[in-house]
Formats: C-alpha cells, structure tokens, sequence
C-alpha cells in the first residue's frame, strides 16, 4: 500500500462524524453566548414587523380585530384625501431637500472647497466647525427653527424689516402656501447638523483617497476646475454618495418629528407627511390596523426606492 | 546683483503666492457658508441672557446687561429631563455593549452550526425600516405591561442598538489575531473567561464607537418616549421634555431659550471627552466592509 492509503487505513474509524444534533450539543456555549441578544431581538425586532404585517389587514385597536382584507389599502389610494396629500409632500421634501440640496450639492461644494484647501490646518478647522452643530440636540434644532420662522417676534421677519424687505416677509409656517418651503429653508445653509453634517465630511474622506497619481495624470489632462470635479472627482467618490442619498431618502420616509413638533402637519394639510399620517391613525384616532397598512405601504415605497438608487446611481468607478 | 529686481520670481516663489491668492476664494466661500450656519446658535445664546424688554428691542445682538437669572430658572424645570436621559440612554448602551460584545465574540470566533444563517438573520434586520414596528411593537410593550415604566424605554432601545452593534463588534473581533486567543486556550481558559480578559480589552476602543453612536440615538429620540412614557412626565427625556417645557415658557424669551441652551450642554460635554476615544475606534481600522 501507498503510504497515504496507510495512514488513511490507519485513522479509519478513529475521528466519529458528529450527527447535527450532537454537534450543537458539543457547541452549546455558543448559542448561550447569542441566547441574550436573540431573545431580545425576537421580542423587539421580529415580532414587531410581524405582526404589523399581520394587523395590516385588520381593524385593530390595539385590542379586538376584525378582518377586512385589502380594504385598508383601497381606502388609502382612494378615499384617504390625507394621505393622498400627503404624498406630494414628502416627495417635495425628500427630491428637493434631502437629495438634492442635502445630500448632492450642499456636501459635494463644501467637500470640495475644504478638499481644494492647501494648508492642512484649515482644512482641519474647518471640518472641526462642520462637527460641532452636530452636537445640539435636534430638538433644539427644531425650536430654534420654529422661532426663527416665527412671523410675529422671529429673526426671519425681523431681518427682513430691517432690510427694508418686508415684501419677502411672510408668515411661513402659520401660511398654507408657504409652510412646506418653510421646511425645505430650515437649516440654511444646509452644510451641518444631525445628518446633513455627515455628508460633506464623508464625501471629503472619499476625495482625500482618491491617489495622487490620478489627480496628478488629471491636472496634466488639462481637467482643472469644474470638468476635473465632474468627471473625475464624483466618478470616484460616487460610492460614498450613494450610501448618502439612500440612507437620506430612507431617513426622510420614515421622519416626522420636524412636522409634528412645529406644525402637526397643518395648516390643513400643508405639510403632512405620510409617515405623520401614520402616526395620527394609529395614537390619535387608534386605527392601528389602518396605521400599520400604511407603514406597510411606505416600508414597500423604501424598498423600491433603495432599488431603484441602487441601480441607477452609477456605481463608483474603480481605478 | 541690483537687476535681480527686475527679474522675474524663481518658480517656487510664484507657485506659493498663486496658490495662497488662489486659496483665498476658498476661505471666503467657506467662511461665507459658515456664518449662517453658526448664527443661529449665537443668537440662541445671545437671546438667552435677555429679559422680555430687551428682546423686544433687539433681537440679533447682545443686550446688556446679562440676565443670568434666566438660567437659573429654566434649570429647575429642564434638569429632570437632563437626568431622565442620562440614566435611559445609559442603562441602554451598557446593556447594548453587554449583549452584543457576547454575540459579536460568538459569531467571530465560535464555530457552530448555522453560524452565518444566524449572523445573516441579524443583518437582514437593518433592513426592516423603524416606521413599520412602530405600532406594533407600542402594543407589544403595552400588552407587557411595560407603558410608562422607563423599561418601556430601555429594552426595545437595547433590542434596537444590537444590530449595528453586533456588527461592528464583530467586524474588530474578526481582525483580531488567532494567536492571542490560542494561546488563552492552550492555558484552559474558557471562551467566556477569553471573551472577558482578551477580547474586551482590546475592543475598547470600538466599544466606544458603538457606545458614541447608540448614546447619540437614543438621546435624541423623540417619537419613541412620546407613545410610551407619555404619561409619567417623571420619566420625560430631553425631547419629549421640550415640548413641554416650550408650552409653559413661550414668551418668556429669555428662560425659554436659556432652557434650550442648558439642555445642549450634556451633549456638547460628552462629545469633548469621547471625541478623542471615536477617532481612535475609527482609526483602528475596525470599521471595514
């Protein structure tokens, strides 16, 4: 026999195959070591979606229910002038505000401007200023907004008095006309603050990767300026852009804080959105069934846009 | 030798003074961005040192003299927040850094059946968006018969702050070497023992990465204290805190924004001392897809 027929002739039999059962047994501690987490996440995390799922296609108050299959949905693309009104709303703040102003111009301007600074002192600076912002407690955020907007007493008004402006002045939220741009002018200049200030600070650590060699090969391509930040700048950060925009639209879907806390989604409908429908339904009016259709409805309207930006934001160019 | 004059700058003179002319566009643009940005905050400040005459008489610029007072006042009402939210968001990163250094050290470095199904299952998770839960996890809690104990606000925050943390945890754990952990085994140590006095030592620094980013969710929370502590104002956080504080003391100016300003100081504190501790978890290379 070959010396490996040997060896194998030899160990045949020594190591037994452990069944699957016998081999969780022997690894039990492991699945101790996950038992916390999983039970806390089934709990909290698992069943929740679940059984909104579930409810969606209930009359639900929280106690009793009573089946009514897709009439919940009917309602809402049909009957539900609220919710129709709302949609335009948030598709307003979420292309105009989250990505465009928020998530692609604002940050891709002040990436490039601290990216173009030759001394690194400054450009340390000025990215320790974008940060601090960060820190103020969104709700505090909101309040200050709500009173710098505030038509009677708010700075708003007050400097455009004093600029001799007082065409421009208005009474923003308190107008049904003018409440929902008054939620697209919150944060000006939109550079810092909760999400928005992460953006320009993650796209200028994608363009201080990009290798010198091709910045270089650029430069003696005769690309400066412009035609070099968009044909070779945002090719190579287009990865870090994308995670951005996503996780903005994915964000702005779902929040409904700014809109409770200073308008309640009013005047009338001016400034509902979805997400803040939803919750009415549900607390105010306990229509959880009814509620949990519409998270269903949005969660899907998540899914397909994450889809669609996925593909259709070209990917980042590799080099 | 007096002609050098007329001569034109060697290349390297010319370079520098182009490129600081240049630059200063730059700043000017830079500058003119941040203004706006930061006045706002200066005016809260400023606005919060006056009583209502002065305020009535000028809104955007210091007024003298500063009436302190306004802060004293305000803090009575706003410090039960503060302290609400120091103890929830606190109890919930400590709880949240428990249980996922546990998993986190189970999926790096254990080796069990259905390992990366389970690991998997946990991922798919983020994509489950918070506003489908919302309602129904409110009933859950409610059916426990947890509303309006600050439980209701720890455990679903604790449930919520595994995943991401998990997955960062592990991400570190994965790159750490074989070696240290080998030669605790040879020795007789047990996992758990390996996991307590060499794994989480050196997991400190991404440890407080996932304690920053969870302690900064938490406390900013709105939406999730508003449905279920609603009605026990003793266990107000900070933002639910705020609405009411901003009913009782609209038009007391000066209190009013001086409450704003007392309630940003806990946060600005802590992101003083931990900012140091996030770029070194950063730095560490640990955050990798």
């Amino acid at each position: 026999m070959t010396a490996i027929a040997k060896k194998r002739a030899a160990t045949r039999g020594r190591v037994k195959k452990r069944s699957l059962l016998q081999e969780i047994w022997h690894k039990k501690h492991w699945y101790l070591f996950l038992l916390p987490t999983f039970v806390s996440l089934l709990i909290f995390q698992y069943y929740p979606p679940l059984s909104a799922l579930y409810h969606a296609f209930f009359r639900w108050d929280g106690v009793t229910k009573h089946f009514v299959g897709l009439a919940h949905f009917r309602y809402m693309f049909t009957e539900d002038w609220r919710f129709l009104a709302s949609i335009p709303n948030v598709f307003i703040l979420m292309v105009v505000k989250t990505i465009f102003v928020s998530r692609l111009f604002m940050p891709i301007l002040v990436a490039e401007l601290i990216y173009n600074i030759k001394r690194p002192r400054w450009a340390y600076t000025y990215r320790l200023l974008l940060v601090i912002p960060m820190v103020v407690p969104m709700m505090v955020i909101l309040y200050l907004w709500e009173f710098i907007f505030e038509p009677n007493f708010g700075l708003a008004n007050s400097l455009l008095g004093a600029a001799g402006l007082e065409k421009l002045q208005s009474g923003w939220f308190s107008n049904p006309k003018m409440a929902l741009n008054t939620f697209l002018l919150v944060n000006f200049p939109w550079i810092a603050g909760g999400g928005t200030g992460l953006a320009p600070l993650i796209y200028l650590a994608g363009l201080l990767g990009i290798p010198d060699a091709i910045v270089d090969a650029a430069r003696i391509d005769g690309a400066t300026g412009l035609r070099r930040i968009w044909h070779v700048d945002l090719p190579l950060i287009m990865g870090q852009i994308k995670a951005m925009v996503v996780l903005g639209v994915i964000g702005r879907l779902q929040g409904y804080a700014p809109q409770l806390i200073i308008t309640d989604g009013g005047p009338g409908v001016a400034t509902l959105v979805p997400s803040l429908h939803m919750y009415k339904q549900a607390f105010m009016y306990a229509k959880m069934g009814y509620g949990s259709a519409i998270g269903l409805v949005l969660f899907l309207l998540i899914l397909l846009l994450t889809f669609i930006s996925m593909k259709y934001l070209r990917s980042s160019v590799e080099y | 030798m007096g002609s050098l004059k007329h001569q034109t700058l060697p290349l390297q003179r010319r370079m520098a003074l182009r490129m600081r002319r240049g630059d200063s566009w730059v700043h000017l643009a830079m500058i003119g961005l941040l203004i706006p940005t930061f006045y706002p905050f200066v005016a809260l400040l400023f606005l919060s040192f006056k009583d209502n005459p002065q305020f009535y008489h000028n809104r955007w610029l210091l007024s003298f003299p500063l009436h302190f007072g306004n802060y004293t006042y305000a803090v009575k009402t706003v410090s039960p927040y503060i302290l609400n939210s120091i103890i929830s968001s606190g109890v919930t990163v400590v709880g949240v850094l428990l249980l996922a250094s546990l998993a986190a050290y189970a999926f790096s470095r254990g080796d069990f059946p259905g390992k990366e199904g389970l690991f998997y299952l946990i991922l798919s998770l983020l994509m489950v968006p918070g506003i489908l839960t919302l309602i129904a996890r409110f009933i859950l809690v409610k059916q426990l018969g947890l509303l309006n104990t600050r439980w209701a606000l720890i455990l679903p925050w604790i449930s919520g702050g595994q995943v991401f943390a998990i997955f960062l945890l592990r991400s570190f754990f994965d790159h750490v070497p074989e070696d240290l952990f080998e030669s605790a085994r040879l020795d007789g140590a047990n996992e758990f023992q390996i996991l307590l006095q060499i794994a989480l030592p050196l997991a400190r620094p991404i440890m407080g990465v996932v304690a920053i980013l969870n302690i900064t969710g938490t406390w900013n929370d709105l939406i999730w204290p508003l449905v279920t502590v609603m009605n026990n104002q003793t266990l107000y956080t900070i933002p639910i805190g705020l609405t009411l504080f901003r009913q009782a003391f609209w038009t007391n100016w000066g209190p009013l924004f001086a409450g704003y300003v007392i309630v940003s100081i806990p946060m600005l504190v802590f992101f003083v001392f931990s900012s140091k501790l996030f770029i070194r978890g950063i730095a560490s290379g640990a955050i990798k897809m």
